[in-house]
């Protein structure tokens, strides 16, 4: 048996060579092992992590900025989840090593998901995908989520009940009802009727936000 | 006999006023539903699975089924009306409907679609109930291999079915298979891409992220083509077919209610392709196919027999294998989870009750749903024309106490928000949606048996296992069948061009 020890940047890696042929292959699965290691978790899954967002970066922008501008969202989107698949590819190398472990299926996912992938960037790249939509209301879309992720807070910092009050009457105001009374009778109604369906009658403990200490 | 014995134990089920005002309020609820455009049955379901979580699990999956059967109807209600379908497979609908309510037949029209949805339903009650019990019984043999293999088979056709580019179904597939291993390993108890949260370790929670892909993704989706136009639709009656007309159409309501559940049966088919191949099938065996497209009825009864009856045929292979047959299929599974239910053959034997009180349930559904259809039409189109900028805040509202409401976490709610995004951008750059939520649900079976039957005999146990290997097959040739075609197609476009 083989061993060899690996050194990266202060890490140490102990490398179990069984067959020493396999341990030089760069095909076999204890090379690559041997090598992944280090991008599977901690400072090496960050280096990892920035390395592809590098990638997805520079293959946004060659999009974005020559004739193949019309396929960028065709393309970033399977570059992104290549990307996605890459770095959970490499996190699987911090799993056992079992024959039939953890690790077995993902890998599977992941290398069928970024071949596809790699099939729907060629498309995009030589053109022969569909065209990106006709951009529509982008940022009507964009104001939607944003007004989501801040209703998302206010659940926990004022409540459940103000905090849909809110969100309902700026949602209707964003979608240009504009009428006073339909602003306020319809949160209002929204929040009698998830008052009695879901705090009463489902028991389920909606959060109060900071009114909880005044009651 | 013994089925004569477990329906009296389903029925029993329904006995009291709980259960039918249950169904009632759910035929309603799937009517609604389905005919507001852009709420898909699946979106419907999704939506309410959190108010059926204190329910019994029985009570629970007869909400959830009587909205499925129902909102499938419900969406010919707009699709006659104003040309807008209110469900994907009603597209079929409109194609008579409309031109129907043109000639101020409006009225048969919904007639029609309402008569041919109930027969249809109740055909496809009828064929579950026939396949589902046998198919349970020969399904407590089957080998992990087996089991695995059946869950790529159904991954296999939702890709080959979907319409649109293969290559992006498959792509979604895998990108649902792939999120599914976040959380512990279930044979290993390994953590798997937890990332340190502990809001991981059990994976991300099955229906907020339905919720999210099925209904927040749509809203994001009306908001980027809003025009603020409002609906403005005629208040209109049923009426229901004379004789004369429904012996005309006899015909075609049993064939494309046999040939709907036919297909409803093979995973990712479902109700849109049932209700194609059946206006097809009709108009090549109708003595007036010239009609076809400019109000006949018996394309108005062959679409939405097609569209209800594969209803029946989607829940064959749910509850009988546990392999989800649709997108709402899909959200049932999830459902069942929910009150620690696991579908398939042994259901049937150690749950009889919620087994036979579904099948119950859906005859009794039916039979409400065109009592209701007759006299509700004016309530629905009231409903139905409430403003958007109502209804889509309220159904994000929905959406979010929904999330929230399955385990208190507020975690879910981000979870639903970030994957209604996904879902909005997936389908803007044409991915399917619905595969992905096939990927999670059916990530679980097809990786734990496959590893199950490989640690118990090895890989080739899928050659020598002759059901295994006969079903990987077909899965191999559904999905390269379509792709080999779909290269053979831009081949000979490139030549033309």
């Amino acid at each position: 048996m083989n061993l060899s020890l690996t050194h990266y940047n202060g890490g140490k890696y102990l490398v179990q060579n069984i067959y020493s042929a396999q341990g030089t292959n760069p095909l076999s699965s204890v090379f690559l092992r041997s090598h992944m290691q280090y991008f599977s978790q901690g400072t090496g899954l960050i280096v990892w992590a920035l390395l592809l967002l590098a990638g997805v970066v520079a293959i946004g922008l060659f999009f974005r900025f020559t004739t193949r501008r019309e396929w960028m969202g065709q393309a970033m989107v399977p570059t992104f989840l290549m990307a996605l698949g890459m770095l959970f590819f490499a996190i699987t190398f911090d799993f056992p090593g079992e024959q039939v472990g953890p690790a077995l299926i993902p890998r599977i996912w992941i290398v069928s998901l970024v071949i596809l992938c790699c099939g729907l960037l060629f498309f995009a790249f030589t053109g022969n995908a569909d065209k990106d939509p006709k951009a529509g209301r982008i940022g009507f879309v964009l104001m939607g989520i944003a007004v989501m992720i801040a209703y998302f807070f206010a659940i926990q910092t004022i409540g459940y009940f103000i905090g849909s009050f809110i969100f309902l009457a700026l949602m209707m105001y964003i979608l240009s009802c504009r009428k006073p009374m339909l602003l306020i009778l319809v949160p209002t109604g929204w929040l009698v009727f998830s008052y009695l369906v879901f705090y009463k009658l489902l028991y389920i403990q909606l959060p109060l936000g900071f009114i909880e200490n005044y009651l | 006999m013994e089925l004569l014995e477990s329906f009296s134990i389903g029925f029993s089920v329904l006995l009291g006023w709980k259960p039918i005002l249950i169904i009632i309020v759910g035929v309603i609820v799937g009517i609604l539903a389905g005919a507001m455009p852009g709420l898909s049955p699946s979106t419907a379901v999704a939506l309410l699975v959190p108010f059926s979580y204190t329910m019994s699990p029985a009570l629970a999956l007869i909400l959830l089924t009587s909205i499925y059967i129902a909102s499938n109807y419900g969406g010919s209600i707009t699709a006659v009306l104003i040309n807008t379908p209110g469900t994907p497979s009603a597209a079929v609908t409109a194609m008579d409907g409309y031109p129907l309510t043109k000639r101020g037949l409006a009225g048969k029209g919904l007639g029609v679609a309402l008569v041919a949805s109930t027969v249809g339903g109740a055909i496809g009650v009828a064929i579950l109930i026939l396949f589902a019990v046998p198919l349970a019984r020969v399904a407590l043999k089957f080998s992990p291999a087996d089991y695995c293999a059946l869950a790529l088979f159904g991954l296999a056709t939702v890709a080959s079915m979907s319409r649109g580019n293969v290559l992006k179904a498959l792509v979604a597939i895998l990108f649902g298979l792939m999120i599914k291993n976040i959380g512990i390993d279930p044979i290993s108890g390994v953590e798997r891409f937890t990332f340190g949260s502990d809001q991981l370790y059990d994976g991300f929670t099955l229906i907020p992220a339905l919720i999210g892909l099925f209904a927040v993704s749509v809203v994001f989706a009306k908001m980027e083509s809003w025009t603020g136009v409002p609906r403005v639709m005629e208040k209109v009656d049923s009426k229901l077919p004379s004789l004369k007309e429904f012996m005309k159409i006899k015909m075609t309501i049993l064939r494309s209610s046999v040939i709907g559940t036919i297909i409803g049966i093979f995973p990712g088919a479902g109700a849109t392709i049932a209700a194609f191949i059946s206006y097809d099938m009709a108009k090549k065996a109708s003595k007036t196919p010239e009609e076809f497209g400019k109000g006949s009825l018996e394309g108005v009864a062959a679409a939405e027999g097609a569209n209800s009856s594969s209803v029946g045929g989607a829940l064959v292979p749910l509850l009988a294998l546990g392999i989800p047959g649709s997108a709402t299929d899909a959200v049932l599974l999830g459902a069942f989870m929910l009150h620690d239910l696991v579908p398939g053959p042994l259901l049937f034997q150690d749950h009889p009750d919620i087994v036979y009180g579904i099948f119950s349930a859906l005859i009794l559904a039916n039979i409400i749903m065109l009592v209701i259809g007759i006299y509700g039409n004016r309530f629905f189109i009231k409903v139905v024309a409430v403003p958007e900028a109502i209804m889509y805040p309220l159904i994000l509202a929905i959406a979010v106490i929904g999330s929230f409401a399955v385990s208190g976490s507020i975690f879910d709610v981000a979870a639903c928000i970030a994957f209604g995004i996904i879902g909005w951008l997936f389908k803007r750059y044409g991915f399917p949606v619905a595969p992905i939520v096939l990927g999670i649900v059916l990530g679980k079976m097809v990786e734990e048996n496959f590893r199950r039957a490989v640690m118990m005999d090895g890989y080739s146990v899928f050659f020598t296992d002759k059901m295994a290997f006969i079903v990987l097959l077909i899965s191999f040739f559904s999905f390269v069948w379509p792709l080999y075609k779909s290269w053979k197609r831009h081949k000979a476009e490139q030549e033309i061009a």
